[in-house]
Order: C-alpha cells, then structure tokens, then sequence
C-alpha cells in the first residue's frame, strides 16, 4: 500500500511506538499527543520513543495539528492515499512502521479519546516489558455505552475462544513487537479487516494464535464520543460483525474444543479515578420500532437463517408490553449461531444477512436495556456476567448445527453427517 | 410428530415415535415436551430407541426441556443409537443429560 510520510525529525528506530489512528480529529488529537508525550517522558523516558500520527490523509489539517503539537518524543506522520479510508488501514501502516522501526512496544490509542492520562502509557506498555504480548484495557463505562461489545463481540469472544475479555474492540491496546510481526504475516486481512472490523481481529488472532494476553486496569472511564445505541450503526455493525464471523469460519479447529471461558490475567489495580462514566442515552422507542420495521423487512430471510424453533421464540418476544419485552441470552446465542452457520453457508449475500442481523440486535439491546433499567453499574456488569454463561452453554448447538450437511431437499442426513 | 407416553414408578416416558427430529419438528417436539413436563413429569425419561438423527434444532427443543425441569439429572435418555450419541458427545450434551441403555435402567436410577 502506497504510503505517505512526514517524518521531521528523521525517525529510523524506536523502541516504543505509539500510533494514533485518525481521520478527521483535528480539534482532539493535540490533547491526546500532548498527554501520550507526558507519559513516555515520565515512565519511560529513557527508552526511544516515537509517536506516530497513522491519519487517512484528513483535510482538516489533523496532521498538521499533530505535527504541531509540542513534545519531547520525535513524532512521525503516516497517511494513506487520498481518498483511502478505514481504521484497519491505518492500523496496518502503525504495525508496518513499527516492525520497520524494531519496536519492542506498540501501542494504540483512539484520536478522540478526552480521558487519557499519562499513567495510561504506563499501563499499556508496562505488561508487554513484563512478558506479555498483547494488553486490552479495561476502563469503567456506562452500561449502555457499547452495546456491540455486550451484546456480541465480548460474549463470542468467551464462548468461541475461551477467554474472558471484557473489552475486546476498546480501541486503545497495547502489543509486542514479536505479535506485530505476525499480524503482517496473517492471511486473514480482509476489507473489513482494514476498516472497523480491526479491532476484534487484532484480539482474535492475539488469543487464537497463543500469545500472551491480558488486561489492564485504566480506571477511569473511557471517555469519547457515545451516541444512543439506536442510532444508526453506520458500517461499524457490519465491519465488526462480520469480521467475527469470519474469524469463526477461519478458526473452527479451535472454537469446537473449547468447552468453557477462563479470566485474562489483569494487570494493575486501577487508578484510583472515581468517576462517572459519561451517561448514554436510550430511546428504547427507537430500538422497538426498528425490530418492527426490521420484521417487516427481513422476515423472509430470518425464515431463510433462523432455525423454527428460534424464530417463532423470537417472533414472540413482542407479545408484551415494549417496556417487559426481553430476548433471553440462550435465545441470542442460538440466533448468532444460525447467523454464523449461515455465514459460512452464503445462505443470503453476506450484506443483506448483517443487515438483517440488525433489528434482532436493537431488540435485544432493547431487553438489555428494560432488564438494567434500575440497576447501576456493577448491578449491570453482574447481570451480563449471568447473560454470558447462559450464552456458554448453548455451544452445543452451534456444533451440532456447524457439522449438520443439508441434503438438497433441506433435511440433513445422518450419513452424511457421518462420513464427515 | 408423534409422541407416546406411559408411565412406570413415577417417572415419565416419552418415546419420539420418528427417525428424524429437525428443524421443521422441533417446534412441535418442544412444545409436546414441555406439555408432558409441565403435567406431571417431573422425573423424565426420553426414550431415543426409534430415533435415527437428531439436528441442532431438536437438541435445542431437549435442553429448553431440561431447563424447564429445573435441576439437572431429572431429564435422562435412553435407548440411543450411535449416530445420535455421536452427535451429543460432538456437542458435550452426553455431559448434560444422563444416557441409559434402557428405559428400565434410567426408571432405575431414579430410585438410587
């Protein structure tokens, strides 16, 4: 991929890399330069230390911003072509730089991020010198900021791969120069991968791959821009979706022996930050009438992917009142799986499937939502605790459904189930 | 579908009288299921002797089942053949439900 470089002060090697993947944020990157800069001159001043700005090439000057922005450590502008986007891109071009500049430490950390604070370099970076290859953090949000991680990145995650991440498309990680290595030697880069979907996919392929994970504990809230989870989902939904899906279909030899989750070693004890999470607000309206619509829409092709059994279960959900509904957790799991299976199975074109994936999505952010209503945070944490090994236990139909072979009239046949 | 019933010391039989239990019967087989359940079989056993294959969707149907029954062990098989018993231990649910060779031998073992 054609790159262009600024690189003023003449970088050519570094010992931590700090990227920041950008497009547009010309008026938030300077405070997040400023205090990545105060971390690596108070916790690791004595380490060569770059800060790399991995920008879509914004025309609102966000490079120059960031070029301009005061700092101790030597900076170094990365852009795509004009006219090239996606996160996944930019990303690929910090691992590049990285590995070309022999980093042992990386670190990434999202453009619009206002509640990064020094002590956040430190703890991102301290567990990969202490043996780790890739650190995810865990920071205090609001219950329904992230409603994508709650509802599907995070439980999959646990279910599919056995490990308890709480945070697994959080933005900001930390990784080793070993595992940044090997992300440029996967063969599973794809368009969404180089778009939203890079998230999940750096997690995935840390986890699937046995490097050595773990968590860290930042504390304080992650504070970005939110929105009300029934907004429109833009291509997020899709990109991170069906990247996971994906990733399923890629991994089967290593999600059918997983028989249940374990935690991810944290690191740190938090920093001591009380504060609130900045609120998300919830039209639960919203959510019900796009299930609605949804229905109305897609109920054809959800006959084409859901199993009877699911579909009539969650076809009935919308027998109560919108403030009772409620899409229990075995339910969703099931309807995942068929989603997934029916991924692989190219049953519907995959975009017209995800699309159709996301009115199921709004109702059962709409149950989550009803379900938490009086609860605060730690309530609502134990509540998806509960949720997720709930969801565990339905691993089996994924299974059994991921070895069915349908015949060509639709019924799948014991033999050739067994010459599988 | 067709389902038959009897009952021996207390505890519930049901014998799925089909080959195949899919998605196109699974609405139906829970639905019967969970009609017997809720009448009385608190103490069940599903009898699979008759049955060749069995999909995700009625594996779905007998776990729904065995969650309305409430506490593990109160859902037991028997009579299953290979091809089904492959797939429950493909799917770790030979963990889950206790399998017998026969109904005398699951109605059995509620007594110990």
């Amino acid at each position: 991929m054609t790159r262009i470089i600024k690189n003023p002060d003449k970088v050519k090697k570094a010992e931590i890399v700090v990227g920041i993947p950008s497009y547009k944020e010309r008026d938030s990157i300077g405070f997040v330069v400023s205090q990545i800069d105060k971390g690596l001159s108070q916790y690791f001043g004595q380490k060569e230390s770059v800060i790399i700005n991995v920008d879509n090439n914004s025309p609102d000057n966000t490079g120059k911003v960031f070029l301009q922005t005061k700092t101790n450590a030597s900076k170094l502008y990365i852009s795509t072509p004009p006219g090239t986007r996606g996160k996944g891109r930019n990303i690929r071009n910090l691992i590049e730089a990285g590995v070309e500049l022999g980093a042992k430490a990386i670190v990434m950390l999202d453009a619009d991020l206002k509640s990064i604070t020094p002590r956040w370099i430190q703890y991102l970076i301290e567990p990969i010198y202490m043996g780790h290859d890739y650190v995810i953090p865990i920071y205090v949000r609001h219950k329904y900021d992230g409603t994508i991680t709650n509802n599907i990145t995070y439980p999959l995650t646990r279910i599919l791969y056995g490990r308890r991440t709480r945070q697994p498309i959080a933005g900001d990680f930390g990784f080793s120069g070993k595992l940044a290595r090997a992300y440029l030697t996967e063969k599973t880069w794809d368009e969404n991968v180089y778009e939203y979907g890079i998230d999940i996919w750096m997690t995935t392929i840390a986890i699937a791959r046995g490097f050595k994970v773990c968590q860290t504990f930042l504390g304080a809230p992650k504070s970005h821009r939110t929105k009300d989870p029934g907004t429109s989902l833009g291509p997020m939904f899709f990109q991170v979706v069906g990247t996971v899906f994906k990733l399923v279909v890629d991994f089967e030899y290593l999600w059918k022996d997983t028989s249940k989750s374990f935690p991810t070693n944290i690191f740190g004890f938090g920093l001591g930050v009380k504060e609130d999470p900045p609120e998300v607000k919830v039209d639960s309206s919203n959510l019900f009438k796009k299930f609605i619509s949804g229905l109305k829409e897609y109920r054809t092709i959800w006959k084409k992917i859901i199993a009877p059994l699911n579909l009539e279960e969650l076809l009935s959900v919308q027998e109560v009142s919108e403030k009772k509904i409620s899409v229990p957790a075995d339910l969703w799991a099931r309807i995942l799986f068929d989603y997934i299976v029916a991924f692989r199975d190219k049953l519907v074109p995959r975009t017209k499937l995800l699309n159709s994936l996301i009115p199921i999505y709004f109702i059962r952010t709409l149950g989550f939502v009803n379900a938490t209503w009086d609860m605060d945070i730690k309530a609502a944490e134990d509540f998806l605790e509960t949720e997720c090994r709930i969801m565990e236990d339905e691993i089996y139909y994924l299974i059994a459904k991921w070895n069915q072979t349908p015949r060509k009239d639709g019924i799948p046949s014991i033999i050739q189930y067994l010459e599988e | 579908m067709k389902i038959d019933k009897d009952f021996q010391e207390g505890v519930a039989i049901i014998r799925p009288d089909e080959k195949h239990i899919d998605g196109y019967m699974a609405v139906d087989f829970k639905s019967k299921l969970n009609e017997i359940i809720q009448n009385g079989g608190e103490k069940t056993v599903i009898d699979l002797s008759q049955l060749e294959f069995i999909d995700s969707s009625g594996l779905g149907a007998m776990v729904s089942v065995l969650k309305k029954a409430g506490i593990l062990g109160k859902v037991k098989l028997c009579g299953v053949k290979d091809g089904v018993k492959s797939i429950l231990e493909l799917t770790r649910l030979d963990k889950v439900f206790p399998i017998y060779h026969s109904v005398k031998e699951a109605v059995a073992s509620f007594q110990e």
